[in-house]
């Protein structure tokens, strides 16, 4: 054991001499981390980001029919975000503020300005609303608001349903004594009693709400809230222990090429002790590939009021899980390989490739992710550490939760280390 | 011209070198395209502007037990879990104005077929607006008996929202001369939290066909209830205004929403329509960022070249330092050119293969598309050299580069996020990837872009040279 240690101290030495190793294992790691963290919707004021539907407004009216229009649309839809009349608001419950993205400086837009925002994606939609909405809906005369969208925005269709709901609403009292004034007109001589009975009518009926929208949601955590640091710490931490790990697959195989493991074997150890120091050196890297990666989140987090659960065991469980199947894979990796070169290469393609698969880089529990997506993560080990951080992170997890990953985990890297041991020559 | 003709041998040598290298291949072509790939098929969905979901399982349970011949239930059902049978396209909404006349008068007056009046640019208020996927595409409704079995199946995932319409909801909300009373009634919707994108379709769908069934029956009512007062009934004048030509056609019209004075007029706006696909907006940066890599590497192999004493050799050959020198950066640039052209094509087919249609997603005009990745390539590679030359050895010059490229990626956009407040100028994957989705959305203001670049890349790359031929003649 002790020969195991002194090779894995040695090999722990030369890699931490090298200048290289600060940037790599620190600098790389740290900025991807703040990168991706800001990708997945952690917001630089300490909050994390919501999903807003930006809309420009222009209100031409100002009367309390328009407010009252806009007020449905908001009760319709929380997520929308009705510009300018919303910047800077909380936004529902989420802690976060609405945010109308004007640029630096420019609050007075004209027309192109709002077609530029549209083309740009910076809204969804635009609505203008004439002057004279309140006085011509209780005059009983027909108003137009516009409603502008760019082609293809994906969502501006939701946006056209809460406006029509809204104003189908404000017109509700108005359609009932159009056709009051109608029927008056054709069967009682235009009896104003009679359009103003009903219309009073229509007025009080709407006021009751006929038809409410009882919203439930089913009980349960939400995971649909933006991850942001959450994310990105052991996502990008998880990549790089890859990366780390699987360095010493091209270490191995060059270390054949140029004799040093042969010269090694003629030492008083065993090849088993050799290639066991090798793997401990590199586990030991990924565990701490993986305390610089959290020590960032930490500081990140302190920063802006992230936190990555209440269970540092179980989080450092789920690590050296990841880790312990990373140096397996690391093992096999480079009794398939021929150069050094190759296995660089393929290190590289190997980990940018499973680390998105397997939801490193963003969440698979995103909505929108397809199912087909979310099967096919499962072929890579980046998916089981995810969901073992995941449970710890965001839904205060403890070791029963994160035992089914972190056995797949283990039992994976057992596996590659069967075989690879059965492969792996020192000559 | 010996010399030139030096130069190209000298380049094309090492251009052939690296392209042959299978390893070099993997990280250079595959592992872009393998990303960008990745990045396509994921967000695809939502970057065609399609709805971003389709599909939305939705359980709806119809406990109404409806009243005077009407089951207003019974429509929401078919508009949200319609039958085979009722898949005809038809608006059921359309019909409820029928129903209301005939439990009304049951007096043999026959309800007339009146076409609302629409006009063809302008969108009357209240219309049915869904989505751009049809009804069809967006939802998929299943009729469930109860509504414990429904809220189970919204817990369990089975159903991402369930409908639950109450047992008096059409004796609640609907008029009849027997039962004039409007009684304010809920729809219950009961949605899954981790599905707010389904949850809110199937809500804003809910709430408008809540919203014209409302309208529909005040109208009634408010038309209605001044000629029908409970305590003394007016016959003739209930025959007058229920038989009367604008009573039909407004009650029909309304329960179709049509009859609102609040007209929408929807417009698309003009000008230069920007079309988000990630495949043009990744792809292009994560090509560059990989392009960063090689313009580094390449050059730098010139470094391994001196220390390993090739280029000594090749000095005392009769061949000018300046010619090996151009030959081996411009062996750098064409790597560059040619990595970064093979990716758009390859590109181009991933968009093939994943939306099923073939397009050139790079914009129509082919010319300035070459042009940009030309000077795309120059100011890569003269990042790339500038880096390596200094650089002491080949192993700080892949550290320095790696750090560059990587922060260049950053500052540019590569991973999905820009940081903006102007430190994305800095980065060369920001101007490339920039020009690249103009003309991909069909603008050829890419001028500044190519300046930029040319100007940037001719400065770094002349800089790169003057210190490796010092270097050289060391």
């Amino acid at each position: 054991m002790n020969k195991v240690i002194a090779i894995a101290l040695n090999e722990l030495r030369v890699q931490l001499k090298q200048p290289a190793t600060l940037v790599l294992m620190v600098i790389l790691p740290a900025a991807l981390i703040f990168v991706i963290g800001l990708a997945n919707g952690q917001g630089l004021g300490g909050k994390v980001a919501v999903r807003s539907i930006r809309v420009d407004v222009v209100d031409n009216d100002q009367s309390p029919d328009s407010a009252s229009l806009l007020e449905s649309m908001r009760a319709l839809d929380s997520a929308l975000v009705l510009c300018p009349m919303d910047d800077g608001k909380p936004l529902g419950d989420s802690g976060a503020t609405a945010n109308c993205r004007y640029a630096e400086g420019k609050t007075a837009l004209v027309e192109a300005d709002y077609a530029q925002r549209l083309n740009d994606n910076v809204t969804t939609a635009y609505i203008e609303i004439p002057a004279g909405l309140g006085a011509a809906l209780a005059a009983n005369q027909e108003v137009t608001l516009i409603f502008r969208s760019a082609d293809d925005t994906p969502g501006d269709n939701s946006v056209m349903q809460s406006v029509n709901a809204a104003a189908q609403r404000l017109a509700g009292v108005s359609i009932a004594r159009r056709l009051a004034i109608n029927i008056a007109a054709e069967t009682m001589d235009g009896d104003t009693t009679y359009v103003d009975a009903a219309s009073a009518h229509a007025a009080e009926l709407w006021a009751s709400n006929p038809i409410g929208i009882n919203y439930q949601l089913a009980p349960g955590e939400t995971t649909q809230t933006a991850p942001g640091f959450q994310q990105s710490v052991p996502g990008m931490g998880s990549m790089y222990v890859m990366s780390t790990v699987f360095a010493g697959a091209v270490i191995l195989i060059s270390e054949r090429k140029t004799m040093t493991l042969q010269r090694l074997a003629t030492m008083p150890v065993t090849p088993s002790q050799i290639i066991g120091g090798k793997l401990l050196a590199r586990f030991l890297l990924g565990m701490l590939q993986y305390a610089i990666a959290f020590s960032v989140g930490i500081i990140l987090g302190q920063l802006s009021g992230v936190s990555f659960g209440n269970n540092p065991l179980a989080l450092i469980f789920v690590a050296a899980s990841f880790t312990l199947c990373m140096s397996g894979m690391t093992l096999f990796f480079a009794t398939v390989v021929k150069t050094d070169e190759q296995a660089a290469s393929l290190a590289t393609l190997l980990s940018l490739t499973l680390a998105p698969i397997g939801g490193a880089w963003w969440s698979l529990e995103l909505e929108f992710i397809p199912d087909f997506m979310r099967s096919l993560s499962y072929i890579s080990p980046f998916r089981y550490a995810m969901d073992g951080f995941m449970s710890v992170i965001r839904h205060n997890g403890g070791f029963a939760e994160i035992l089914p990953s972190c056995a797949i985990l283990i039992a994976a890297g057992g596996v590659f280390f069967f075989f690879a041991t059965r492969r792996f020559k020192v000559a | 011209m010996i010399t030139l003709r030096k130069i190209l041998t000298i380049a094309w040598k090492d251009v052939r070198r690296t392209f042959t290298d299978r390893n070099l291949m993997l990280i250079m072509l595959a592992a872009p395209l393998a990303i960008s790939t990745i990045i396509g098929v994921t967000f695809g969905g939502v970057a065609q502007g399609a709805a971003p979901v389709t599909d939305i399982p939705v359980a709806v349970v119809n406990l109404d037990e409806g009243t005077g011949g009407t089951n207003y239930g019974n429509i929401v059902t078919g508009i949200l879990a319609p039958l085979p049978s009722d898949e005809t396209g038809a608006d059921p909404l359309e019909q409820t104005g029928n129903f209301n006349l005939d439990a009304l008068t049951d007096s043999g007056i026959e309800a007339q077929n009146f076409v609302c009046p629409q006009s063809a640019e302008v969108t009357s208020g209240g219309a049915m607006q869904t989505s751009d996927a049809s009804l069809d595409e967006l939802l998929e409704g299943v009729r469930v008996t109860t509504p414990e079995e429904a809220r189970a199946g919204v817990e369990s995932g089975l159903y991402a929202v369930a409908v639950i319409i109450p047992a008096t909801f059409s004796a609640d909300v609907g008029y009849t001369p027997t039962d004039q009373t409007l009684t304010p009634t809920t729809i219950e919707v009961y949605a899954d939290p981790n599905k707010p994108i389904a949850t809110s379709i199937v809500r804003s769908i809910v709430e408008q066909v809540a919203v014209r069934l409302s309208t529909g029956n005040v109208t009634l009512s408010s038309v209605l209830t001044p000629v029908i007062p409970p305590a003394n009934p007016n016959p003739l004048l209930i025959l007058s205004v229920a038989g009367s030509q604008a009573f039909a056609q407004g009650i029909s019209c309304t329960f179709e929403g049509v009859g609102s004075p609040i007209l929408i007029d929807q417009q698309t706006v003009e000008g230069d329509e920007f079309v988000f696909n990630p495949l043009v907006v990744i792809g292009s940066a994560q090509a560059i960022f990989f392009a960063l890599f090689t313009a580094n590497g390449s050059a730098s192999g010139t470094i391994d070249e001196r220390k390993n004493g090739t280029l000594q050799r090749m000095a005392i050959t009769p061949t000018p330092l300046v010619a090996i020198l151009t030959g081996k950066l411009l062996s750098t640039f064409l790597n560059v050119l040619f990595q970064l052209f093979f990716l758009m094509v390859a590109l181009t087919l991933v968009n093939t293969l994943i939306y099923g249609r073939l397009e050139f997603i790079w914009g129509s005009n082919i010319p300035l598309v070459l042009f940009m990745l030309f000077t795309i390539a120059l100011g890569t590679t003269g990042l790339g050299a500038i880096t390596a030359a200094a650089s002491r050895n080949s192993e700080q010059a892949n550290t320095f580069g790696s750090i560059i490229a990587i922060f260049s990626a950053v500052l540019g956009g590569a991973f999905g996020f820009q940081l903006g407040g102007g430190f994305q100028y800095l980065s060369v994957v920001y101007w490339g990837s920039n020009a690249f989705n103009k003309l991909a959305n069909g603008n050829n203001d890419v001028l500044l872009n190519a300046l930029v670049l040319t100007l940037f890349g001719a400065v770094t790359f002349g800089i790169a040279f003057v210190i490796f031929a010092r270097r050289l003649k060391d």
